[in-house]
């Protein structure tokens, strides 16, 4: 419940200015200088903050151009952004803070038969990172006007951007040239719709490139999980309660992990708990070479 | 807090505040808001 209330809240204070939707045009004020912590479309009428994902790709697009007219605007705004809230929050932001997070969980309450994520699905959102975040925009000569070349996730593949401001955007200008990418981007859009009434998050897991930074900040951020060795009696209830079907147990700061914190109050012995900066647990301690103090039906760490 | 998350936080910190005086998101997100239909794949 507290959950739900910060993710309307989040989602409430982030579009301050629904006028956009009426007027079919996009707030450009000074609050669009600073990101949100989640994905909302920098062109989604109603949002009064950038996406982050967006703006490392503009950044990252303007590298080149940038340098050689000798400004060094390299990224490093959002760059220390999305770094300072992974470090302190890890995938918090995406179970608290994400609008189009909280929009899946209420397309995954359409009653339908329902089915866990492909564990080889998730490693999609890498490779939309790794290539449509940083290769292309870094590497593809292919200019517009500004010099700059395209921000290619948001370009080819997001469908954050056209749900949110893509349709918008139909409905304000009738003479619009609707091109192969717009095409392209409403079947992934529908394909990713329905995966989502099946599919707990099923974008986060599959396709979210800021889950996957976020992610990889989860065994290091300040905030985290820890498991009580002594109490716990791996009797797996904090699995069966993780709508991501994580081994909470094992490895409570996974990468897919968007700390909804539904396993806490599932642990009945009072072994999972929430904390700054404290311990490293028995999964992180694997899967960082290290030795921890393991007990002897202590399984290995499943990322 | 170990020493490894505080100097990450630090560095990031910094690397946040470098950006805001280079003017990254005036001088970036100026230009993006004009290619925000390319974006959505409009155009």
């Amino acid at each position: 419940m507290k959950r739900r209330i910060v993710q309307i809240l989040t989602t409430i204070f982030t579009n301050l200015y629904p006028l956009g939707w009426f007027k079919g045009r996009i707030y450009d004020g000074p609050l669009k200088h600073a990101c949100h912590p989640g994905m909302q479309c920098y062109s989604c009428p109603s949002a009064t903050t950038a996406c982050p994902l967006g703006a490392l790709q503009n950044s990252l697009a303007a590298v080149k151009e940038n340098l050689k007219q000798g400004q060094f605007n390299i990224g490093l705004y959002v760059i220390g952004f999305i770094g300072l809230l992974g470090m302190l929050f890890g995938r918090l932001v995406c179970g608290w803070l994400c609008p189009f997070g909280f929009l899946q969980e209420l397309i995954y309450k359409i009653p339908t038969p329902k089915f866990r994520m492909p564990r080889l699905a998730t490693y999609g959102r890498y490779v939309l990172l790794f290539v449509l975040v940083f290769l292309m925009p870094l590497a593809f000569s292919f200019a517009n006007a500004d010099g700059a070349t395209y921000p290619w996730y948001c370009k080819l593949v997001c469908p954050v951007g056209t749900s949110e401001a893509g349709i918008a955007k139909i409905f304000s200008e009738a003479n619009l040239s609707l091109g192969f990418f717009f095409r392209l981007k409403w079947v992934i859009l529908i394909g990713f719709a329905l995966w989502m009434t099946v599919t707990y998050r099923a974008f986060c897991s599959a396709g979210c490139p800021l889950g996957a930074i976020y992610g990889l900040f989860n065994r290091i951020s300040v905030f985290r999980l820890n498991v009580d060795q002594d109490k716990c009696t791996t009797c797996k209830a904090c699995q069966r309660a993780c709508p991501l079907d994580i081994k909470t147990y094992e490895t409570p700061n996974h990468a897919d992990c968007i700390r909804c914190l539904k396993c806490v109050p599932a642990c009945k012995f009072d072994a999972l708990h929430t904390a700054f900066g404290k311990k490293v647990n028995r999964g992180d301690a694997e899967a960082q070479g290290e030795e921890g103090n393991k007990s002897p039906e202590s399984g290995a760490s499943d990322v | 807090m170990s020493k490894k998350q505080l100097g990450l936080i630090l560095f990031f910190t910094a690397l946040l505040i470098t950006g805001l005086i280079l003017g990254d998101s005036f001088k970036v997100w100026g230009k993006a808001i004009r290619i925000c239909l390319e974006c959505i794949g409009i155009g």
